[in-house]
């Protein structure tokens, strides 16, 4: 499978790093590298992990969903370069 | 503030329970210096929320003195913190609005979970408030520390732990409103100690709900595409799930189904959605499902699914779930359109506003073929494959039991079940005619849920019988709870189908596993009615049918929780079954559900 980049903005309260880990660890989804910084009230979370389109389709879908995220994108070739 | 409702009954002992003050007056609140536990006393009485259930201990000992000085919070003592989650439960699942449980730390917290893993399965709205160590004490392995936090985080739509007391207005607040906004679900607030005997400044005017997502609306043509599938179909299928009874749209469910001429398959979160007794409600699809539901719906070749997650109940092998059907899924929540199930057309909204909008546009449609040969031969298969549930043998069949329950249930009766056996003959054969008055354990299937759900839903509706039909399995796990029913004044008619162990775990040791049986049935026999007596209810054991009817007249007659002890057999494998993952159109049949051929379908 190839790997995948997205970017989730996440409010920083208590947990936010551990909600994003186990929306992967949950279904046994696997993460390459993940990175985070502080933006403000927010945090940042980047993360790549080996997909197919459903299991793509799952992590964004699970992202968007949780509470305190505010925006998750993925990162496309195009969106890398800006 | 309201007053609590209360129960009609001579006892006054219900008020025993209730924490209350008269010297000390509501504060006035307005930019006032208050401690963070009446931060989030006051935060339950601006959400209407006059009910908790709960168990006190050390670190919840601040919030439970705020309880002791309100008035107008009416604490239900529960026996066991898994009842006081799925009281909450019961409650919510009746009123449609969120149920507040609390415990203490560690495992006060900890025997909230399977509660709270239930409601996150089922998606139910209760607020579930844990005392914790205070944060000096976090990480110290300090008496009665455990990651509350952490360990809901899988099992929650979404957990707090209070930073500060400055957070405990707003943060309860909030999670009454995350829990109840879209799909519903179970939001936990851990409570350090030290934030709720800080102080802080509340100033409830400048109060708002931190902002949650919002759906965009569907446009018309959405639906008017919607309309024209279903008008088309020649064998069209509706699956409506938990998200209809949710959403309050049983009266809309209904409506569609008659306009299109439509059969309705249910799943169990949805039963009553449409009247059972209703001719265009099919029943239960799935596992142990109806072989004419089965049927139906491998065959359809539209199906409209409305609230249903697509379980692995539901379908079984995916690959021969309505595989020549085009799947219109709506759901609220977008994760679920495509999870499990490939769909033609994924519409991401709530199940009456779904409902509403097709409503309209179909009602200046002119349905052709309303009596096709599809919906005769469906009729005709529903009939072929109706049981015959009545018998007098002995001991009791539990279809029996459920029929003779038939028979004396008021319109108005909320049934909640445990889960095994008793509840899938109760899924099956239960006749309830309004949505939200049965409550089972859907999808985290909790043996024990029944009892503290029937609680719960009694301090919901008092006016209105609750029935918790009980396996013996199940009952043992929180019996208990009938000491705080029996405390509190809240009268159930317990119906309990006893047969001795876990039959339908045994039906699988029979079925899968050679005849196997080892830890499915119990040496040492309870005496149930003895049990009950002991904590204070009143009890009658039944063996024949012929006494049923009389027993649950008496029970729910009674002003006391009333056990009617009822002996059946766990040989009985009176319902279908679809081995796991298997196709849902090869069930493995009981002996009293004969085999129906789906020769009507044979060739289409």
């Amino acid at each position: 499978m190839e790997n995948k980049t997205v970017k989730v903005t996440i409010k920083d309260s208590v947990g936010a790093l551990p909600r994003v880990i186990q929306i992967f660890a949950r279904r046994g989804f696997a993460i390459e590298e993940i990175h985070a910084t502080t933006a403000g009230e927010n945090k940042e979370v980047t993360i790549t992990f080996p997909a197919d389109d459903y299991i793509k389709k799952i992590v964004l879908g699970q992202l968007n969903k949780l509470t305190d995220s505010i925006e998750v994108c993925e990162r496309t070739k195009s969106n890398d370069n800006e | 503030m309201p007053r609590l409702k209360t129960f009609s009954t001579s006892k006054t002992s219900f008020y025993h329970q209730i924490y209350k003050s008269p010297q000390i007056q509501l504060c006035e609140i307005s930019m006032t210096t208050i401690k963070g536990a009446r931060g989030i006393v006051q935060a339950l009485l601006d959400e209407k929320a006059e009910v908790v259930f709960g168990i006190p201990g050390g670190a919840a000992l601040p919030l439970y003195d705020e309880f002791h000085k309100e008035s107008n919070i009416n604490h239900i003592h529960m026996r066991h913190e898994q009842g006081a989650a799925h009281a909450a439960e019961g409650y919510a699942r009746v009123l449609g609005k969120v149920g507040v449980c609390m415990g203490t730390s560690g495992p006060g917290a900890t025997n909230l979970v399977t509660g709270i893993a239930d409601a996150f399965m089922d998606s139910v709205p209760i607020v579930a408030l844990t005392g914790q160590v205070p944060t000096a004490l976090l990480g110290k392995d300090a008496f009665q520390e455990t990651d509350t936090f952490g360990v809901t985080l899988p099992i929650t739509k979404h957990n707090f732990r209070l930073a500060k007391p400055e957070d405990a207005y707003q943060n309860t607040r909030d999670a009454f409103n995350i829990s109840l906004s879209g799909r519903p679900g179970p939001v936990l607030i851990d409570l350090p100690k030290d934030t709720m005997v800080g102080d802080f400044e509340l100033n409830q005017d400048t109060f708002k709900y931190a902002p949650l997502k919002t759906l965009p609306a569907v446009s018309t043509e959405i639906f008017s595409k919607v309309v024209d599938v279903l008008f088309n179909a020649e064998r069209p299928m509706i699956l409506a799930g938990g998200g209809v009874t949710i959403a309050n749209a049983g009266s809309e469910l209904t409506k569609l189904a008659e306009l299109l001429k439509c059969y309705v398959a249910t799943t169990i979160t949805a039963k009553g959605a449409i009247p059972t007794t209703h001719p265009l409600a099919l029943g239960q699809i799935g596992m142990h499902g109806r072989q004419v539901v089965n049927h139906s719906i491998a065959n359809c070749d539209v199906m409209l699914a409305i609230g249903t997650r697509f379980s692995d109940r539901i379908t079984g092998d995916i690959s021969a779930f309505a595989p020549n059907a085009k799947i219109i899924h709506i759901d609220i929540d977008a994760t679920e359109i495509g999870k499990n199930v490939a769909v033609q057309m994924g519409i991401v909204t709530d199940a009456k506003t779904a409902l509403q909008s097709i409503l309209a546009v179909a009602a200046e449609k002119q349905l052709k073929g309303e009596d096709n040969l599809w919906r005769q031969r469906v009729k005709a298969l529903d009939t072929e494959c109706t049981c015959n549930i009545a018998s007098d043998e002995t001991p009791i069949r539990p279809e029996t039991i459920i029929k003779e329950i038939n028979a004396v249930l008021p319109d108005n009766a909320i049934v909640t079940t445990e889960v095994g056996h008793h509840q899938m003959f109760a899924t099956h054969f239960l006749n309830v005619k309004n949505p939200r008055n049965f409550l089972t354990s859907a999808g985290a299937g909790t043996m024990g849920f029944g009892l503290p759900a029937a609680i719960g839903a009694k301090v919901a509706a008092p006016d209105q019988p609750v029935i918790d039909i009980s396996g013996d399995g199940s009952l043992i796990m929180v019996c208990q709870e009938i000491a705080t029913a029996v405390e509190c004044d809240i009268p159930l008619t317990i119906a309990l189908m006893n047969n001795g162990g876990y039959a339908i775990v045994q039906q699988w040791q029979k079925t899968f596993y050679e005849g196997r049986k080892i830890a499915t049935e119990f040496g040492k026999h309870t005496d149930f009615v003895k049990l009950a007596q002991s904590l204070g209810a009143e009890g009658i054991k039944v063996t024949k049918t012929s006494e049923i009817q009389e027993a649950m007249k008496q029970g729910m007659e009674s002003d006391n929780v009333f056990l009617v002890d009822i002996a059946t057999s766990p040989v009985d494998n009176g319902i279908p079954l679809v081995p796991p993952l298997g196709k849902n159109t090869e069930m493995l049949l009981g002996r009293n559900c004969p085999l129906v051929k789906p020769r009507y379908f044979d060739g289409e």
